[in-house]
């Protein structure tokens, strides 16, 4: 903890003073804006657009205690898949399904409820276990001072380049604003370098001192015409009973 | 009783059988008949095991498969990293090859003209042996894959290129998820549109097993799950026999770096993953005796840099418990590595293991990339040490073997077990289509057995028949017994006489009833039957499909006979017992 208030002293300080933070700065600034340490329960809705298919909406319940590795969501809407639920702990994530009953122990990459989402997009990930940030000919990381959007919102880009070969998406842009350093914007590549999707966060809300994005837009730019709204309500921080993240407790709630 | 006899009553029951034509006739029409149906429906079922195991699965699943996870992942996600090794293996150990190939697939969303949808993807070596058994083609070219015309050509199924609104030449962009979990994108161009052979293959494509090992994103060494495909491709016995024989040959090495150790001084030397489950980690404590720290560090899942020094090692290293320790080694494929680790105990190698050795657990191991930047295997080096004794059971090994399995509920506990106990190392499995797929075995079998049973039934209902006919002829012919054994036929003529009859007709109408068999077979199979239903199952190539064994044919035509011969004994026996005057006396 101390290793992270001297690193979020010495941003502040390197923003008070004017000076550009390097885009590692600005990764673990990230981090540590977005780090939950206790645990989180919440409320989130997806609405899903694909092209030619009309509206998908979603609704769950989220539970979330990073400091053993755990979470559990529950679907209350559509109705047809009100009951299935996803568990993770530790290493291991099942998906339950309320008409069989049962547990199929799954991977990162199975997809919410027929969503882009993905089990591992709700894990909590920190930037800088994943990814570096792409330097300069003279090994300076590169950091662009822009403006974004309509609003010409003044903003870092930084690029990030895995480090690691199981992160989902090889690199990243970020855009940050320069006041916070909140990410505004997000653009993901595949490995060929095809642009996959645009995150955009629209509006943050402040719990417990740390920033969580409660309104954001997902665009699929691999298949254009498909966008996905989040929205997160009812953050709570309150311990979250250990009983929750088991499979009785799921099982328990289709009964 | 010699065999002139045995012609002359041979010859006497023919001239019974035919002098009673029209029963006959009856009679074996109805033996005739239930062989036909018989014969039809155990092919039939016979013919979809083929059809699944032998002309689909095998194609997808192999006959023997060699599997090689790390992190305990198996099914997903494989990866043999040298290849070269493992199949020199399988070439040496197993006979009969036909083909290898490695599991290549990929499974992910396509997008094409406006539309799209999931698209499957198999990468399959484009050599003429392949190209030569491809499916109809609909339109394009398969010689589009190989002769360079086309970016990343693609063979597509006739509903897939439906489904995505595209046609030949046209580009399917594709998003899928590389071995190791990353994003990856294709431009796949068509180069061919066929119609599929069998349901399976519907909604399969196929891309050079090159653009798919790259997209995936396997090193040219590396590999994915290996499939063995014999030659012999019904020999349940053979495959299971070659798989077990194999099994025992794929042996791990030690997970083991040799390499130069550096901290204040440095020295060759060879550090051993320590295998972290109880039993060896009791095997560890007692072979060697930490003179100062201890082993505990070895069991902490979260260490990632921990590490045992022999004392030798140490001293020549000049470092000691909470020291800083350097390996340099040359990776099989990656050029030379860095490790560097913290010391957590210095121990007495006695005569138990080597003077410059060094221990790490199997977490730190694979942290470490052990597997990514595979190390030079120790057998091969001949400065590394060589464990013996004991203390080889506290090592950790390249890989753990599953244990071989033959149903396939064996197999899915097997991996419910795998999935708990998470092994650090790499984990191996061999498996044959048998055990993958006993499913369709099963099936098979009670199709079979479903046929027997109503066989069983009608033959029943016919055996009836045969022996209330025997009776009625028994009856009609008492008087001609009276008269046969009165001028001197013995009682066991007369009884071979009568079982000779009806053994003669059944043999003949089973013969009738498997060449109608054969007619109706033919025929059933030459109409196109199109559907997209379940039954497509049963179906090769759009047509019904039999298959018919010679030793199938013969043993349906012997048991037939003689149950036949077997049910007329007791009514011939009654007729071979009258006496000569009694039976003469006899008036209907």
């Amino acid at each position: 903890m101390n290793l992270k208030i001297a690193i979020l002293g010495t941003v502040i300080a390197a923003l008070a003073f004017g000076a550009k933070p390097t885009a590692t700065e600005i990764m673990k600034k990230v981090d540590y804006l977005s780090e939950q340490t206790g645990d989180v329960s919440a409320r989130v809705s997806i609405i899903q657009q694909k092209a030619g298919q009309g509206v998908k909406q979603i609704e769950m319940r989220y539970f979330r205690r990073d400091k053993t590795d755990s979470f559990m969501m529950v679907i209350d809407k559509p109705d047809s898949d009100k009951g299935n639920g996803y568990l993770k702990v530790s290493d291991d994530m099942w998906m339950y399904r309320k008409n069989t009953r049962t547990f199929t122990h799954i991977n990162r990459d199975e997809t919410i409820e027929g969503t882009d989402a993905r089990a591992g997009d709700f894990e909590e990930r920190k930037l800088v276990d994943q990814y570096k940030p792409l330097k300069d000919a003279k090994g300076v990381d590169i950091v662009e001072e822009l403006t974004l959007g309509k609003n010409k919102i003044p903003v870092y880009k930084i690029t990030l380049v895995a480090f690691k070969n199981d992160v989902t998406y090889p690199k990243q842009e970020l855009w940050v604003d320069r006041e916070l350093l909140l990410p505004k914007q997000a653009k993901a590549y595949s490995l060929s370098g095809t642009l996959m999707n645009t995150i955009i966060y629209r509006e943050y809300t402040i719990i417990d001192g740390k920033y969580v994005p409660v309104k954001t837009t997902f665009i699929d730019e691999f298949e254009k015409g498909n966008v996905s709204g989040m929205q997160i309500t009812d953050i709570k921080t309150t311990p979250i009973e250990e009983s929750i993240f088991t499979k009785a407790y799921l099982e328990n709630l289709s009964k | 009783m010699n065999l002139g006899k045995l012609k002359l009553l041979s010859d006497l029951s023919l001239r019974n059988l035919f002098r009673q034509k029209r029963r006959s006739l009856f009679l074996g029409l109805a033996i005739g008949f239930g062989v036909t149906v018989l014969i039809i429906l155990t092919s039939f079922a016979t013919g979809m095991v083929d059809l699944v195991l032998n002309k689909m699965m095998v194609y997808s699943q192999g006959h023997i498969k060699v599997t090689l996870g790390e992190k305990g992942k198996i099914q997903q996600g494989t990866m043999i990293r040298d290849r070269n090794r493992i199949m020199s293996i399988i070439s040496n150990e197993v006979k009969g090859i036909d083909f290898v190939m490695e599991d290549l697939m990929i499974a992910g969303q396509a997008v094409g003209n406006g539309k799209s949808g999931m698209l499957m993807v198999v990468g399959v070596e484009m050599n003429d042996g392949f190209l030569s058994t491809f499916p109809k083609v609909k339109t394009g070219s398969i010689s589009d894959m190989t002769n360079g015309a086309l970016e990343n050509p693609i063979i597509i199924g006739e509903s897939q290129a439906k489904g995505l609104n595209v046609k030949v030449r046209d580009k399917i962009r594709m998003r899928l998820r590389t071995v190791s979990g990353q994003e990856q994108t294709a431009l796949l161009s068509i180069a061919a549109i066929v119609s599929a052979a069998n349901p399976m293959m519907t909604f399969v494509s196929y891309l050079d097993a090159k653009t798919v090992r790259g997209l995936l994103g396997y090193a040219p060494q590396e590999s994915a799950a290996i499939k063995i495909v014999l030659k012999k491709v019904d020999d349940q016995k053979n495959v299971i026999a070659l798989a077990n024989k194999l099994y025992t040959k794929l042996d791990p090495g030690y997970m083991a770096i040799h390499g130069r150790f550096t901290a204040g001084g440095s020295q060759d030397a060879t550090l051993f993953g320590a295998a972290t489950n109880k039993a060896a980690f009791a095997v560890l404590s007692q072979s060697l005796k930490p003179l100062s720290g201890s082993f505990t560090f070895m069991q902490n899942k979260k260490m990632k840099n921990g590490i045992a020094l022999a004392a030798p090692l140490a001293s020549k290293l000049g470092v000691g418990v909470g020291g800083a320790v350097g390996v340099r080694y040359t990776a099989q494929f990656s050029g030379v590595q860095d490790n560097s680790y913290t010391v957590y105990a210095v121990y007495d190698p006695g005569t138990n293991f080597g003077a410059y050795t060094a221990l790490a657990s199997d977490y730190v191991m694979a942290d470490k990339k052990y597997y990514e930047m595979l190390p030079a295997y120790v057998a091969s080096i001949p400065d590394a040490y060589k464990p013996t004794g004991n203390i080889t059971n506290a090592l950790s090994r390249e890989w753990k073997k599953l244990d071989r399995t033959s149903t396939t509920m064996e197999m899915t506990d097997k991996m419910r077990t795998l999935r708990r106990e998470k092994p650090s190392t790499a984990v191996l499995d061999v498996a044959t289509l048998y055990e993958s797929l006993e499913i369709v075995n099963q099936v098979g079998n009670v199709v079979t057995a479903v046929a027997v049973a109503i066989v069983i039934v009608l033959f029943f209902i016919i055996l009836i028949g045969v022996f209330n006919t025997l009776r009625m002829t028994i009856r009609e012919r008492t008087r001609e017994i009276g008269t046969t054994r009165a001028i001197g036929m013995q009682q066991n003529d007369v009884l071979l006489s009568f079982v000779f009859e009806t053994s003669y007709l059944a043999l003949i109408a089973s013969i009738g009833g498997t060449i109608v068999a054969f007619i109706l077979m033919f025929l059933a199979s030459r109409f196109t039957i199109v559907t997209d239903n379940i039954f497509s199952m049963f179906l090769y190539e759009r047509h019904l499909y039999f298959m018919t064994t010679p030793t199938m044919v013969i043993s349906y035509i012997i048991a037939i006979t003689g149950i036949t011969a077997f049910v007329t004994f007791w009514p011939a026996r009654r007729a071979a017992k009258l006496s000569a005057s009694d039976a003469l006396r006899h008036y209907e």
